[in-house]
């Protein structure tokens, strides 16, 4: 039996249509689902930061509570042996002490760049002063000036403080700047911290080529951390100046 | 042939037993997914009529509508705004002269509307809740399986002598293949649909 070219294309095309359907609704089905599941790593992936911080709390406080109850007996026996011992002996005594001083002084460091104890206080000036002073090494100076009468809720801090660290160190790094200044406004119930430096050839080539090209480790962990704390950040290249732009809803705020 | 008939007939019993034994368990699962249970039972009614009476082209065509609309009517009585309403109004009249043997057409359109509303329920499935996600794919098979049912009727319908074609002869065993499959996930699955 033949049929015609006419009723053949019709016929293929009453099959090709509903294929087309098909396909096109498959694809949609699977667009929505894999944006679907992306979310929800996302949001696994930031939460994971909630569970890293609360590890890096307890670490630096079990080393620090450990560090003030052995300290104190080891203290009170080399005292004691300092007593007893004479010449040669004492020296090598005095010696231990000098070093178990620096062990100590090295582990609160240690416990301090872990979890730095103004983060405890929950308080926006002094957890932002201590960290400009910190970053603070060398050539290096970082200050930190508030013109801010109020702050976000406390809680906030914590992600916004680290971001701020990596901000910073991402751009002493990559940027060749020697001075930062961090800037803490309250404007229009917004928070908004600025850093500033100066726009370096290393600092523009750095900014140009993260707006072009995907975003490095620590940039990603950068804005992770400003969406927990559902933060905008602006890039700004003003009269030579960079201004890296933190903005937080401040609902203390007096407007 | 004869025997994937039979076959398929006491999976589908077996299936629809256990669908009844589950759902004294859990009656307001049946509810809320009524339009599967509905489908099944009615893929089971036309499979035992196949090996009762026969191929019969009045049946066949009675299920043909009956198939897609046990499962878009519930869906569409299920939404709360108008549209879905009014799309039922327009599935009265399509689905009337879908029952009329030579109207081939209307029985096409039927499938390609139910197929677009499962495809769009699936994907708005998708972004509900956690016990929606995993209901969604069930309704993208089943617009899948319009799909291939849409193929064969076409195929069925060109009007040509099939019987020398060795393709058609491949089509037949692959849709089988799948139907049979799925109907061994059912089985898999529909302990754990209705237990957790």
């Amino acid at each position: 039996m033949s049929i015609s070219g006419d009723s053949l294309l019709i016929s293929l095309s009453l099959i090709l249509l509903p294929a087309l359907i098909a396909l096109i609704g498959t694809l949609l089905y699977s667009y929505v689902i894999i944006k679907r599941y992306k979310k929800v790593l996302g949001r696994l992936f930031r939460s994971s930061f909630r569970g890293v911080d609360t590890e890096r709390k307890r670490i630096a406080s079990e080393l620090h509570d450990h560090l003030a109850i052995h300290s104190i007996t080891f203290s009170e026996d080399l005292n004691e042996l300092k007593n007893r011992l004479q010449g040669q002996d004492l020296s090598i005594i005095e010696r231990l002490e000098n070093d178990f001083s620096i062990f100590k002084y090295k582990t609160h460091q240690i416990v301090e760049f872990m979890y730095p104890k103004v983060l405890v206080d929950l308080n926006w000036e002094s957890s932002l002063d201590f960290l400009a002073s910190q970053l603070s090494i060398g050539k290096i100076r970082v200050t930190f000036e508030s013109f801010a009468d109020s702050a976000p809720e406390g809680d906030w801090l914590y992600h916004t403080y680290w971001a701020i660290q990596e901000l910073i160190t991402n751009a002493i790094r990559h940027a060749n700047i020697q001075n930062v200044q961090i800037t803490a406004i309250d404007e229009d119930g917004e928070f908004i911290l600025s850093i500033h430096y100066r726009a370096t050839e290393e600092a523009k080539k750095w900014i140009e080529s993260n707006s072009k090209f995907k975003p490095g480790m620590g940039t990603m962990i950068i804005l992770d951390r400003l969406s927990i704390v559902d933060a905008k950040m602006k890039i700004e290249i003003i009269d030579g100046v960079v201004t890296h732009s933190i903005i937080l809803k401040n609902e203390n705020s007096n407007i | 042939m004869i025997i994937y008939s039979y076959l398929e007939s006491f999976i589908l019993l077996v299936l629809n037993i256990r669908i009844y034994y589950y759902a004294r368990l859990d009656f307001n699962l049946l509810k809320s997914n009524f339009e599967i249970f509905i489908y099944i039972f009615a893929v089971f009614i036309d499979s035992f009529l196949y090996l009762v009476l026969g191929a019969n082209s009045a049946i066949t065509i009675l299920f043909d509508v009956i198939l897609p609309l046990s499962i878009i009517i519930p869906i569409l009585v299920r939404q709360k705004s108008r549209l879905p309403k009014l799309l039922l109004l327009l599935f009265i009249p399509i689905s009337y002269f879908a029952l009329i043997p030579t109207q081939d057409k209307m029985r096409y359109f039927l499938y390609i509307f139910s197929m677009i509303l499962l495809f769009i329920y699936s994907i708005k499935l998708n972004s509900g809740t956690s016990k929606d996600l995993k209901k969604s794919p069930m309704y993208l098979l089943f617009a899948l399986d319009f799909l291939v049912t849409i193929i064969l009727q076409q195929l069925y319908g060109l009007n040509i002598n099939w019987k020398d074609s060795e393709y058609v002869g491949f089509v037949g065993v692959v849709v089988l293949f799948i139907y049979l499959i799925n109907l061994i996930l059912a089985h898999v699955y529909i302990r754990r649909f209705f237990i957790n």
